[in-house]
This record gives C-alpha cells, sequence and structure tokens, in this order.
C-alpha cells in the first residue's frame, strides 16, 4: 500500500466509493495488470527507458528531502519578468528537463517544450499530459514505493509489501479480508483486543501469511504460536464474517501461563507481555541482544538510562530491552493540574501522549541515597534521563491506567489525547544528545530535525471499572478504521477512534 | 526576506497572507484525498480492462480452454484482441485510452466478477443490480447498529430468558433447514442472484465442545466451563502472580518464561496432557456422557475410555502401542481446522440434517439450561459482551 507523504483523511468511510481495502498491489505479477500505465509511458519507454526510469527516481529522491524546498520552487512566468515563488501547493517536476512548476505552468510547458510528463510534488505521482491525467504505470510505482531508495527493493518484509505476499501464497476468497470479530468466552475480551491487533499488524501477518509457522510443521502440544497460525488461516484465507472462537489460543495461553488460567478478567497489557514472550520462544526466539524472531523484529526497542554524576560530571549509561513503552499519566496530570484544582476539574483535564512522552523522557534528579558514582567515589546526587535508543517497526504504548497497591487496584480515567501521527525523533538518544551539546555551546544553530513519523494503527480501550470492565479495539486497514467488539465488526471513523480512551496505542513506522 | 520587511508588513497585508496560507492548506488536503481516491480507482479500473481484455482473448482461442482454476494463472492464447479499454497481444495487455473512461465497471482481478460498488445498506448505499452475479468483496457497510458486512446486532434489551430462548430456536431452525448457507460455490444460473451478506447473525453463537468432559457448550461459556471442568480453584490473584512473572513493567524482553512453559497447573495436566484442544462435534456419539452427574474423577476415567476408543476409531487397525506414542500429534493435528478441511466441517456442522441429530441438539441445549442455572449472575453479563 502506498502512502508516500500520505496525510490522513478524514471521513473516508462517509463516501459512498469507500472501502478499498483490497486494492490489489501494483507491480505484482499474477494478478492481471497492464504493462504501462498508459500508451504514452509505453512509447516514452520505448524511446528510452532506462533514461526515463532514472530521471523519475531522480525526481522521488528530490521528493524524498524533508525540507523540500527545492521541489516545492518555481519560476512563475506569468508576468513578464520570472518572479520566484515558493509554494505549499503541490507543484510539478517534468520529467524531461530541470524545470519545476506549477499546475498552469505545467501545461504551458508542454505547450512550449512538448514536454508530456511531470512528476507531481506531494506524492510523486507521473502526470501524463496527453491523459491530462495521473498515470500509474507499474514501473514507476514501484519505484515511487520505494521512495527512490534501491536499497528497499530487495527487503520483502516492507509495509508496502504487505499485500502481495498474502495475495501470492495461495487463492484467498475476495471475502477473506481480515475482518471478524473474536468470541467472548467468557470474560476473554482482553484476549480478543490484543489477537485484533496481531492480526491486523502487517509485519506479524507476513510472517504468518508466508508460513513462518506453519502448524503443520510443528509438533509442539498446545503451541501459542500454531494457535496464532490458526487465526492468521482462519482470517486470512476463510470466507466467514462471523465471529471466530480462538479456544486454541486460550487453551495454549492457559497452559503455558498459570496466572491467565480461569474465568477471569485479566490485564491486556499483561496479556500482550505474555503473548510476545510465548511467541518470541516458539519461533526460534534466542536469548541474545539480537534475536530475530518475528516478535523481536517487530517490537523490540531499546532504551537507555543515562546517569550524570552532578559532582565530577562523570556519564554512565545502561540500555534496556523494551517491547513497549509504559508511560506514567498520573504525574503528568498532576503537574498540570493548578493547586487546589475543584474535583470538576481533575475529571475534566485532558492531558497529550506528547507530554507523557517528554515526562518519560526529561531530566530527573537522583538523591544521593540513589546513586554512588564509581569515578569520584561515594554517594553523589545525578541527573538521570531516559532516552530511545533503538525505535522498533511498531511500537506499543502502554499508559499506566491500573495503578495496583497491596489493598486494592484503581484505573485512572483521565483522557489522553493522541495524534494519528507522532514524530518520535524528540525522544531518541541521539535528540536527547544533540540537545544537551547545544545546551552547552552557545550559538549551535540545529539543522531541520529530521523526523521518525509513525502512524497510529491501532487502539484498545478499556470500558468500566476495574473488576468488571470490556475491552474494545480498533485497527487500522489501509486508511480505514475498523472497530472490534467481541465478535462484532464494525467501520469506525477517525473521529471515533481519536475519542477513545485509550490504554494501549500502536504505532508504526511509515518508513521502515 | 529579512526581519524587519516582515514587521514592516501593515496589519491588512497579513491577514492576506494568512488567508493564502489557509487556502493553500484546504487545496493540500482536497488534493492529497482526491488523488489518493483516483489512485486507487483507477487502478482498479486498469485491473478491470486488462481482465476484459485476456477474458475476451481466452473466448477466442481456437480450442477453449479448460476451465480455469480460480486463482491460478490464467493460460496465456498467442492472439492479438481489441477491447473498448485494452490490446491483448501475446500475453500481454496495454491499456488504450483512459481506463476511467473505457472502463466503467469494477471487475475483481482474483474471481473475476463485478463487484459491487457500493454497500447494500447503511451510508452511500444503493440498490445492486440483481440480474449478476457479484464478486463476494463488497464493501463494508457503515451503519449504526449493523457490522461491516451488514448484520444487525441484536438488541441488548431483548435479552429476557424467553427471548434467548427463541434466539436460540431460530438458530436451531436455520441450522436445520438452510443447510447451504455457506456454500461458497458459484449459485445456479438463474435469472437473479441473491446477495451473500454475512453468512451467520450477529446474535449467532457457536457451540463448542469442551476438550475435557466432550460436552457442547456455547462458546460465550467455555472459558467459565473448562475452569469449573477442570477443577482450577482459580481464583488465586492472578495480578500479583503476574506481577512476580514479568517482574519490572515492560522490560520483558529477554525474560525467558521456559522453565515455565513446561509445568501447566498440576489439576489441569492429567485431563489436557493428552487432549485435543478442540474437536468440534466430536459429542456426537457419545451424549450419555451429559448426562451424568459431574463428579470430576468419574469424568476422568469416563473420558479417558473415551479417548481409547476414539483413537482406536481413527486409527483403524493399528496396534494400540503405536497409537498411544503418537497419540498427543495426532489429536493435536485433528484440532486444527485447517483452510482445506473446513469445507468437511462445515458440512458437519450444518449440512446434516437427519433426523437423530436433531434430537441429539435438543439434548444439548437442555443441557446447557441446567448450566445456566448454575452460575446465573455471571452468566447474564457475559452474554451481553462483558
Ligand atoms: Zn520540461
Ligand atoms: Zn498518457
Ligand atoms: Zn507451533
Ligand atoms: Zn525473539
Ligand atoms: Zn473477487
Amino acid at each position: 500500500m502506498d502512502s508516500i507523504g500520505a496525510t490522513t483523511k478524514a471521513s473516508q468511510l462517509v463516501s459512498p466509493k469507500v472501502t478499498k481495502t483490497k486494492a490489489a498491489p501494483t507491480g505484482s505479477s499474477t494478478l492481471p495488470n497492464a504493462t504501462f500505465g498508459c500508451e504514452h509511458v509505453q512509447s516514452l519507454f520505448k524511446a528510452n527507458k532506462a533514461l526515463a526510469k532514472e530521471t523519475y527516481e531522480t525526481a522521488i529522491q528530490t521528493l524524498a528531502d524533508p525540507r523540500r524546498i527545492k521541489p516545492q520552487t518555481y519560476k512563475s512566468s506569468s508576468s513578464e519578468n520570472d518572479t520566484i515563488v515558493v509554494s505549499i501547493k503541490p507543484t510539478y517536476l517534468c520529467l524531461q528537463c530541470p524545470s519545476i512548476m506549477s499546475a498552469d505552468g505545467r501545461d504551458k510547458h508542454h505547450e512550449a517544450r512538448k514536454h508530456a510528463f511531470t512528476v507531481e510534488s506531494r506524492h510523486g505521482c507521473l502526470y501524463c499530459q496527453f491523459c491530462r491525467d495521473f498515470v500509474y504505470d507499474p514501473e514507476f510505482e514501484k519505484i515511487r514505493a520505494q521512495r527512490g531508495t534501491k536499497r528497499k527493493a530487495d527487503d520483502s518484509n516492507g509495509i508496502e509489501d504487505q499485500r502481495l505476499v498474502a495475495t501470492h501464497a495461495a487463492f484467498v476468497p475476495c471475502r477473506a479480508t481480515g475482518l471478524r470479530g473474536l468470541y467472548n468466552m467468557g470474560q476473554t475480551c482482553f484476549m480478543s483486543v490484543i489477537l485484533q491487533t496481531i492480526i491486523h499488524n502487517p509485519l506479524v501477518r507476513n510472517f504468518y501469511l508466508s508460513e513462518g509457522h506453519s502448524s503443520r510443521d510443528c509438533d509442539d502440544e498446545y503451541c501459542i504460536s500454531c494457535a496464532m497460525d490458526e487465526i492468521f488461516q482462519e482470517f486470512y484465507s476463510a470466507e466467514k464474517t462471523e465471529g471466530y472462537g480462538a479456544v486454541s489460543m486460550l487453551l495454549a495461553s492457559w497452559m503455558a501461563e498459570q496466572a491467565l488460567v480461569g474465568y477471569q478478567q485479566q490485564d491486556a497489557h499483561e496479556y500482550m507481555q505474555f503473548l510476545f514472550n510465548s511467541l518470541h520462544q516458539k519461533n526460534g526466539g534466542t536469548l541474545s541482544e539480537d534475536c530475530s524472531c518475528i516478535i523481536h523484529k517487530t517490537f523490540y526497542g531499546q532504551l537507555q538510562s543515562t546517569v550524570r554524576c552532578d559532582k565530577c560530571k562523570n556519564i554512565t549509561t545502561a540500555l534496556d530491552p523494551v517491547m513497549d513503552l509504559s508511560l506514567d499519566i498520573r504525574d503528568v496530570k498532576k503537574r498540570k493540574l493548578e493547586p487546589g484544582a475543584s474535583k470538576a476539574e481533575k475529571a475534566e483535564i485532558k492531558i497529550d501522549l506528547k507530554e507523557c512522552l517528554d515526562s518519560f523522557t526529561q531530566k530527573e534528579k537522583l538523591p544521593a541515597t540513589d546513586y554512588t558514582c564509581q569515578k569520584c567515589g561515594g554517594s553523589q546526587p545525578a541527573t538521570k534521563q531516559l532516552s530511545i535508543k533503538r525505535l522498533p517497526p511498531v511500537v506499543p504504548v502502554h499508559l499506566k491506567r491500573f495503578e495496583h497497591s497491596k489493598a486494592n487496584a484503581t484505573k485512572l480515567e483521565t483522557r489522553v489525547a493522541f495524534p494519528l501521527q507522532l514524530n518520535l525523533h524528540p525522544y531518541t538518544t541521539r535528540a536527547k544528545d544533540a540537545n544537551n551539546k547545544k545546551s552547552f555551546a552557545n550559538g549551535f544553530v540545529p539543522k531541520a530535525s529530521p523526523e521518525l513519523v509513525y502512524e497510529l494503527s491501532a487502539v484498545i480501550v478499556h470500558k468500566g471499572n476495574i473488576d468488571t470492565g470490556h475491552y474494545i479495539s480498533y485497527s487500522r486497514e489501509g486508511q480505514d478504521w475498523f472497530l472490534f467488539d467481541d465478535n462484532k465488526a464494525v467501520a469506525a471513523s477517525e473521529a471515533d477512534v481519536l475519542e477513545a480512551n485509550a490504554y494501549l496505542l500502536f504505532y508504526m513506522a511509515r518508513e521502515l | 526576506m529579512d526581519k524587519e520587511k516582515i514587521s514592516q508588513l501593515d496589519p491588512a497585508a497579513w491577514s492576506v497572507v494568512a488567508r493564502n496560507v489557509l487556502d493553500d492548506c484546504f487545496h493540500n488536503i482536497i488534493h492529497d484525498m482526491v488523488l489518493e481516491i483516483h489512485r486507487e480507482e483507477k487502478v482498479l479500473r486498469m485491473q478491470s480492462a486488462v481482465v476484459i481484455a485476456e477474458d475476451t482473448a481466452r473466448a477466442q482461442m481456437p480450442e477453449p480452454p479448460v476451465a480455469p482454476v480460480k486463482g491460478a494463472p490464467p493460460p496465456t492464447p498467442n492472439i492479438r484482441v481489441e477491447t473498448t479499454g485494452a490490446i491483448y497481444e501475446n500475453g500481454k495487455t496495454f491499456l488504450r485510452g483512459n481506463p476511467l473512461q473505457t472502463t466503467p465497471e469494477v471487475i475483481c482481478p482474483q474471481c473475476r466478477l463485478p463487484r459491487l460498488q457500493y454497500p447494500i445498506t447503511g451510508k452511500g448505499s444503493r440498490e445492486p443490480d440483481l440480474s449478476k452475479e457479484y464478486c463476494m468483496f463488497y464493501p463494508f457497510v457503515s451503519k449504526p447498529g449493523h457490522d461491516i458486512y451488514g448484520n444487525q446486532f441484536p438488541t441488548e434489551q431483548a435479552k429476557t430468558k424467553k427471548e434467548r430462548e427463541l434466539i436460540k430456536q431460530q438458530q436451531r431452525a436455520e441450522k436445520d433447514n438452510t443447510p447451504g448457507s455457506n456454500d461458497t460455490g458459484t449459485p445456479p444460473a438463474t435469472q437473479s442472484f441473491t446477495l451473500n451478506t454475512g453468512s451467520k447473525p450477529i446474535s449467532y453463537i457457536p457451540w463448542q465442545t469442551c476438550p475435557s468432559c466432550k460436552r457442547s457448550l456455547l462458546i460465550t461459556r467455555f472459558a467459565q466451563h473448562l475452569e469449573k471442568c477442570l477443577g482450577i480453584s482459580g481464583r488465586q490473584s492472578s495480578r500479583n502472580a503476574m506481577a512476580k512473572l514479568t517482574g519490572n513493567g515492560s522490560v520483558s524482553g529477554n525474560t525467558p518464561l521456559g522453565s515455565r512453559m513446561g509445568t501447566p497447573q498440576p489439576g489441569s495436566q492429567n485431563n489436557n496432557g493428552k487432549r485435543s484442544p478442540t474437536k468440534k462435534g466430536g459429542a456426537d456419539d457419545d451424549d450419555d456422557d451429559d448426562k451424568e452427574t459431574p463428579v470430576k474423577k468419574k469424568k476422568k476415567s469416563n473420558y479417558i475410555k473415551k479417548a481409547d476408543r476414539e483413537r482406536l476409531a481413527a486409527s483403524g487397525a493399528t496396534t494400540p502401542g503405536s497409537t498411544h506414542q503418537s497419540d498427543p500429534k495426532i489429536k493435536l493435528k485433528i484440532a486444527k481446522p485447517k483452510s482445506g478441511d473446513n469445507g468437511v466441517k462445515r458440512e458437519r456442522e450444518d449440512g446434516d440434517g437427519e433426523v437423530p441429530r436433531k434430537k441429539i441438539k435438543m439434548q444439548r441445549s437442555e443441557s446447557i439450561r441446567t448450566e445456566k442455572t448454575e452460575g446465573d449472575d455471571e452468566g447474564s453479563d457475559d452474554e451481553l459482551g462483558a
């Protein structure tokens, strides 16, 4: 699925011709496909295919530059003397000469120079002046999907290829879209919501649909990975739309983890950790740092904790493996409240996910009792900071809504606003280091700050109080959102998703 | 522009600038939306034009090809065919003109049937032309109180005991009367085709056979039943246990759980060490089990006997010794519904309209009803989906 700089669209589902989730991948070989985007591209390729592809690739690379000043600047020749215009509207890069033009300029350029092909600057789509339309040529689309980088050509696990594997493996019934509910087998919705997010995770899905762990070849009893494989088979190759009873998964979970046994509500986050661990083990997981199992490939990140002695300024760092970011919300909320805020104010306050991340990665004073400096010796006050050393393709974010004290457990209902797109760069070790340097050396001018854009892909919501609550989840397929509530699969809007009082959020890297 | 010049701009000019920037932003949002939809639609139409050309070419082949297998790459005749939207030539297809103009209909590239263009109900729905057969991938329905396949949710307040039974009766009636409701093959060549929406209504709740006692029960009561059936005293604070296991919060990446995996609940080991986790319809021949008073020990032995019987039945004339060794594996394989043997299972479940079968179902539902009274307090809200 393509999404070069794709901005999210509101109300996709409202339009009549909505769900094209099943749009076949371009450039696939087994599906019927036109050889060229249009007759005119056909003759362009006939003249010099290698050159055409090379210039298109160059154009796509120009557009990939995050600053984007260059492709958005064009000469306006509307008046007598040319003026330089920087526009935020789409511009068009000529494929046959270095000109960059507005939409009007593009048409005039064709009249004057007979250059018929231009590349639109926001998405890199090819515009054919003869067709007077955008054309989607298989060869060009492949370059566009790779964003002009050759490296990605041989990466078969890319998100772009998600459908390729699915459709090439075997014949898939047209209705097998993976959109089914999971029956509540009696307080098992904590399991269902985690399974739904895994089912709609393109990386894990690719793994299972390309027979990454085929239950036919596995002899383990009550194997969780086999149960997962069974679910993927049921969801993506059976022509059924009713709910599915994940009995094997329930049994395998009970067999593997004593604490999960029984008819009782569990914590979805704890179940997720359990599931990740079990799948890691059953898919050739190793204990070493660089385990290459599907779970580690998808979710494995590292947190760096940097401690700086206040006296001798000695810095020590430690790395922690993580499968999610567990964020505090209680303190963030407290800090935001005016002292002496009324109960109503406390209930209404809304915090932002970015505030939670800021708080998670901010500097923190360690009292001397907590830190012993190895360099200057003895207990010293110090400053500690967490940062993300390694970002995985998919980042689960856990909002700490449940608090367990010895006596009882409570739930925080605080609203946490979260974005559809999240730039995680500011929370990385690299960004924090750069920030620290900046504050030391005055006059340090940062370059255009790089972005690590993650897109929201799933949301898990806990409704009700801690004991009798219910879990539901939202998952994104392409640009469409779906709500899963036990055995129901329902169309949802972006607005519905953003309204949700999230417990777990899943962000997926826009580019891998 | 340097800073001074900017500050010299008069406020009126600023408002013009702000307006223009805002306009351009809206322009971009609309541009992106339109382009995305345009691409999706045009790619589908391109494929449709190709499918039409390929199918026309195949129809014109000297000797008609064998009926193409679904999904198999279609044969490539060495001829040249022109359709309105494309030219087919020796296995390759070239577009003619803009497929958005030449090819009004979207044909599914997989099953080669036309796609329904609008949802059948709800937002943006349109009455479909029922004289055609459509690809099974329908546009998803967006309608309050309905799922994406257009199935209506059962109304929550209608869950009085009587009504629940009514629903069950309907389900039974449906099970018995429409054996072919799941038939995915092409319908007979009549003039009008019926639209197959979701294959089961939302209120449909499948039966699940308990791997331990072989009783059939509604899947919504499975966890509760299994807990009792396995004799798990259960209710120990799982949170405390979990906290101990996962250590501190989310840092669980490398924690090996290996040692724990091997030691399931002692109480459940006997029962489950040898059991197939799911075996739908397995209780068919052994309904007498259902009527027995659920004394745990008795059940266990009973069950082993039955497992033996089954094993022998399944493996035919193999020696008992050899079946014993490979037993768990076989069981496990049986338990896994592969897409391949799905059809078979379906038939057994739904398509079977034999008379004795009905009797069995009645008995089953009775046993469920008695069970329901046991745990009535919790039972009611778990059916509401809590
Ligand atoms: Zn030019
Ligand atoms: Zn053209
Ligand atoms: Zn396995
Ligand atoms: Zn691993
Ligand atoms: Zn189809």
